[in-house]
């Protein structure tokens, strides 16, 4: 890890500390700071302050109608600053960027917020494979806060059987589908297919429902990966073209596009690679079911944050100010130079 | 065997794709990805290998192309192969 990439996550994770001690009930102390690197603080802070003991630091909220343009001048300020939807430091709770395995993509993130998603299936189907299929999906709800439930409607995730290959949108990228079509494929699915591939795949694609995408295109996977032998490897196997393959195995993530640190071959979210492609000779294993790390993540990212919970953190996070929409600043989105 | 027309596009659910035999009869335009154009302009695709190959016979003649299906990280793809039978 170069030195700017060092001094990033420092920065990072002294926010995410900010954020947490917020949300904590205590405001972050300057003790926080000498602290060897690497140790944390859990746990709510509190300490006296001029307006009385435990006096409480809360975090103000932008009256709704400035809260989108403040999210995109906040994001062209710092690319990171895109991290969600929702209020950052409930992003933030108990999220210390440690090595996390997987990563989401900031701008199709679905938010901290409990949530629970419909799913129809286009081509209908048994109800047994139905609710096998959801029951696997529902597999991340084992740690993350998103559930899954089948509607006699039209979902927001609707699964068909009957298109070519495995596939599915990437997290709230799913409702700029249009209603007819589907957003998450598995082709050829029954009853009959293996529990071992409805763990391979359909958890697969239902992490990209959750907004995860290829572990394999992060950057340092793609790093092992020789180009001339991945060229060749397709045009036999596939009849890729050398732009294909580019697209498809070549070009990694933008580092400001996700969340989540190190790569993890063995993530559900990677896919298997042969050594005959990597430059070591050593094929990139791939993820056969979500694993220890994936939930890890999962869990923090979309919190399940408890009904008691929940309306506490309404609370530290205070109301909106309220001004006149004539008062509003206008702010220059250019990044300063 | 397929009968088609000069100018006709092929589409094929296939990962991947080529022409065995009469390049210059049918071309492999590419293998994609399906997509949406969002309300925002943007265009979305979703994760996973393409999922359809495109074809377009060019003149009169005779080729025979090959389709890819499944998984491309793994296991041995499904191949088939098809005459095509170009007329003007």
């Amino acid at each position: 890890m170069c030195d700017s990439d060092q001094k990033l996550r420092q920065a990072l994770t002294k926010i995410a500390e900010v954020a947490r001690a917020a949300v904590d009930g205590g405001p972050y102390t300057d003790e926080d700071d000498s602290k060897p690197h690497g140790e944390t603080t859990r746990g709510s802070h509190t300490h006296a302050h001029a307006g009385g003991k435990n006096a409480h630091c809360s975090i103000k909220q932008l009256p709704d109608r400035l809260v989108e343009k403040a999210a995109r001048t906040a994001r062209s300020i710092n690319p990171v600053n895109g991290v969600g939807f929702g209020p950052i430091s409930a992003v933030a709770r108990g999220l210390v960027l440690d090595p996390a395995a997987i990563s989401v993509l900031v701008s199709k993130y679905w938010g901290p917020q409990q949530r629970q998603l419909t799913v129809s299936f286009l081509d209908g189907g048994p109800s047994d494979l139905r609710r096998r299929i959801i029951q696997h999906m529902n597999a991340w709800n084992q740690t993350a806060g998103i559930s899954f439930v089948e509607t006699r409607g039209v979902g927001k995730v609707r699964i068909s059987r009957n298109q070519a290959g495995y596939w599915s949108y990437l997290g709230t990228d799913i409702l700029h589908i249009p209603n007819n079509r589907p957003t998450l494929n598995l082709q050829g699915f029954t009853m009959n297919t293996s529990e071992s591939e409805f763990h391979r795949v359909v958890r697969h694609e239902a992490g990209h429902t959750l907004g995860f995408p290829h572990e394999h295109m992060r950057e340092e996977l793609v790093a092992r990966i020789d180009p001339e032998k991945a060229y060749d490897f397709f045009l036999r196997t596939q009849g890729w073209s050398r732009q294909m393959v580019d697209q498809q195995v070549l070009t990694p993530l933008s580092q400001d596009s996700i969340m989540g640190t190190p790569s993890d071959e063995d993530s559900i979210m990677c896919y298997q690679l042969p050594g005959s492609i990597t430059k070591s000779g050593e094929p990139i294993r791939g993820g056969i079911d979500i694993n220890a790390t994936d939930y890890a993540f999962a869990g923090r990212i979309y919190p399940k944050v408890s009904a008691e919970r929940a309306p506490s953190i309404q609370v530290e996070m205070g109301t909106a100010d309220e001004w006149s929409p004539s008062e509003d600043v206008e702010v220059d989105e250019e990044p300063v130079q | 065997m397929l009968h088609v027309r000069v100018g006709d596009m092929l589409m094929f659910g296939a990962t991947g794709g080529r022409v065995l035999e009469g390049g210059t009869t049918v071309e492999l335009m590419g293998v994609f990805s399906p997509g949406v154009v969002s309300d925002d302009g943007r265009v979305l695709s979703p994760a996973g290998p393409p999922t359809s190959a495109l074809f377009r016979a060019l003149q009169s003649g005779q080729a025979r192309i090959e389709l890819i299906r499944g998984d491309p990280w793994q296991g041995t793809p499904e191949r088939r192969e098809i005459a095509i039978i170009v007329t003007a």
